[in-house]
């Protein structure tokens, strides 16, 4: 294992609301490797010691959260439509649409976040070839994947001088969090905190504790 | 444990020349690179203003020079290419389960939506094993590829639809990461702005007819008759809609052309074979977007590209000269395998479609019909 630095390179904006970690991103490709079932029948862990990262005696991988540098917003609006009269025709059916409940048509906002250089940047100690792999998979990040939100180019996986997968240092040379850490591991009067999981899976509540995590990403221009 | 010297750079979903994982499947990551040409224009609405219907934008920055200010690039959005993807997927499985139609036309409206939206596999409460899940995959591959519903739980598909880029000089920066070919074509186009034009369309009003005195009943006509003469003034202190107004639309002219890349991971050979399926089944109806009904949004759907483990795709591409014979082929290769499952399984696919009942036909009652019914449901009996 060696550290590394990955990067995506986007082609769109995504839209998340909560930081891409890196660690719960090859583990959820680990599982779909595996043929795991879809989380909602049945929700199996992928085995931490199995992951291609190195593995923190506190219970968390060397992996950091998403580093971006945010250029802009957009709030953009999809649609879901009810099923038309084509399709009820083809049955058969009369005309009615049925277009409440499960079926109700939405029109919802979406807001996306557009990175600089269209960047998003971690930093890992791991298997770089097996990383490699899982990530050949991925095409998509953020909310709304499968809708083409999120999309990405290029990735980029190189070998990293230092290890910057749980601190690095800040332009003051400073050393700042790069994922959720537990007190004894934060830098000394660090105060940007959030209750969260520090392994993943990340959606889950249970074991959420106040951990010191990376400050907020530099806006550049904010546009509505 | 393997480390490396140098940067690995790679596209999603292409093979990597380092070692590869043991465990890893032979289950296909693979993304088709989709030229869409317009024949007419196309419509997709994103905002109305006044009442002209602007096209769908997405704001794009250069990556580049950071410094230079947002544009607003048309786009046809993910969401609206994988609803056309779907339809087409699902007219084409309609027809393969009946051939003339009598046997779907009993199965109830929450059937079809089972069909069509990739299903719920059971009540709000409804819990459902990893076999069962598995079983019903295997008899509706469209429940992997598109996702479901279990309960208040999302299944996720596998399906992945990008947006439709617009080849134009914005975009070429992003177009030649999904394809070199089409990036090499948005090199030679316009700025974006130049392929927006307006569209002035009428509302129709069938009573202005001159079958409508024999159409409609006597005193609806009167009571029309009586007003035809007024002004829009009028009509609007009525309260009444103008039949006269006219409607302005955004539309991206005929000729253009999107690139639209669809594809998903670790993917079955069936779940592949669908992906075909609905590809060609959309290039048949061949018509996207809005105002369809009045000729716009008819567009040419060829595949120009294709990333992923499918050796025989991309050895295809190698020895193919024309475009149509590319087309040709790998529709005969690998659009047959769902097809015949869909043929050899209807019966059983459609027995289970028909234990789901609507069960505001039996009780009465209205609102979500499908609430209350999916497979895993008893069977109810329809005479009661």
């Amino acid at each position: 294992m060696q550290p590394l630095q990955i990067t995506a390179h986007l082609i769109g904006a995504f839209s998340s609301h909560h930081p891409i970690a890196l660690d719960s991103l090859i583990a959820d490709r680990w599982a779909k490797a595996h043929d795991y079932p879809p989380a909602a029948l049945e929700e199996r862990i992928p085995p931490h010691a199995e992951m291609p990262l190195l593995l923190h005696p506190l219970g968390m991988h060397h992996a950091s959260e998403a580093h971006l540098i945010i250029q802009g917003h957009e709030t953009i609006h999809w649609a879901r439509k009810s099923w038309d009269v084509r399709m009820l025709a083809l049955f058969g059916k009369s005309a009615r649409v049925k277009a409440d409940g499960r079926y109700k048509a939405y029109y919802m906002p979406l807001r996306r976040t557009i990175p600089a250089g269209m960047l998003l940047t971690w930093w890992c100690v791991g298997d770089a070839a097996e990383i490699a792999w899982l990530l050949s998979t991925v095409a998509y990040l953020g909310h709304k994947r499968s809708s083409g939100h999120g999309r990405v180019g290029t990735w980029s996986v190189e070998p990293w001088p230092e290890d910057w997968s749980l601190l690095r240092p800040g332009d003051d040379g400073a050393l700042i969090p790069t994922r959720p850490l537990p007190p004894e591991l934060a830098p000394a009067g660090w105060m940007s905190l959030r209750t969260c999981r520090r392994t993943y899976p990340y959606y889950r509540q249970d074991g959420a504790e106040l951990l010191a995590v990376p400050p907020a990403p530099e806006i550049l221009a904010e546009e509505w | 444990m393997s480390t490396i010297e140098q940067a690995l750079t790679f596209s999603p979903r292409t093979p990597l020349s380092v070692e590869r994982p043991k465990y890893w499947s032979d289950l296909a990551n693979i993304e088709y690179v989709v030229r869409v040409t317009l024949r007419s224009p196309y419509v997709h609405a994103k905002q109305v203003v006044n009442n002209t219907s602007l096209f769908m934008t997405e704001k794009l920055f250069d990556p580049e020079d950071p410094q230079m200010p947002a544009i607003y690039v048309p786009c046809i959005t993910g969401n609206s290419l994988r609803h056309a993807f779907r339809f087409a997927l699902f007219t084409l499985t309609g027809r393969l389960l009946g051939a003339d139609g009598a046997a779907l036309e009993s199965l109830a409206e929450p059937a079809l939506h089972y069909l069509l939206a990739g299903g719920n596999m059971g009540k709000g409460t409804a819990t459902l094993d990893v076999a069962g899940y598995r079983e019903i995959c295997r008899l509706f591959p469209w429940v992997s590829l598109f996702g479901g519903g279990l309960g208040q739980d999302i299944l996720p598909g596998k399906l992945d639809a990008s947006f439709g880029y617009l080849c134009c000089e914005e975009n070429v920066w992003r177009i030649a990461k999904l394809s070199s070919a089409m990036g090499d074509y948005a090199a030679q186009c316009h700025p974006a702005n130049d392929y927006l034009e307006r569209l002035v369309l009428t509302k129709p009003d069938p009573r202005r007819s001159a079958l409508a005195p024999h159409l409609m009943r006597p005193e609806e006509y009167e009571a029309f008759d009586a007003t035809r003469n007024r002004s829009a003034k009028e009509n609007e202190e009525s309260g009444e809609d103008d039949p006269r107004a006219l409607a302005f639309y955004q539309a991206i002219a005929s000729g253009a052309r999107f690139v639209w890349t669809v594809g998903g991971s670790f993917l079955t050979p069936m779940e592949h074979s669908m992906i075909i399926c609905g590809l060609y089944t959309m290039a048949h109806y061949h018509r996207l977007g809005a105002k369809r009904g009045s000729g716009h949004g008819v567009v040419d759907l060829d595949v120009v590209g294709a990333t992923g483990d499918i050796k025989p795709v991309q050895e295809m591409m190698a020895t193919v000269d024309r475009q149509e014979e590319l087309n040709d082929r790998i529709r005969q290769e690998w659009a047959t395998p769902y097809v015949d499952h869909v043929r050899t399984n209807a019966a059983e696919i459609l027995d289970i479609l028909a234990k789901v009942k609507d069960p505001a036909k039996k009780q009465g009652k209205k609102g979500n019909a499908a609430e209350e019914s999916g497979p895993e449901s008893e069977p109810q009996d329809a005479e009661e």
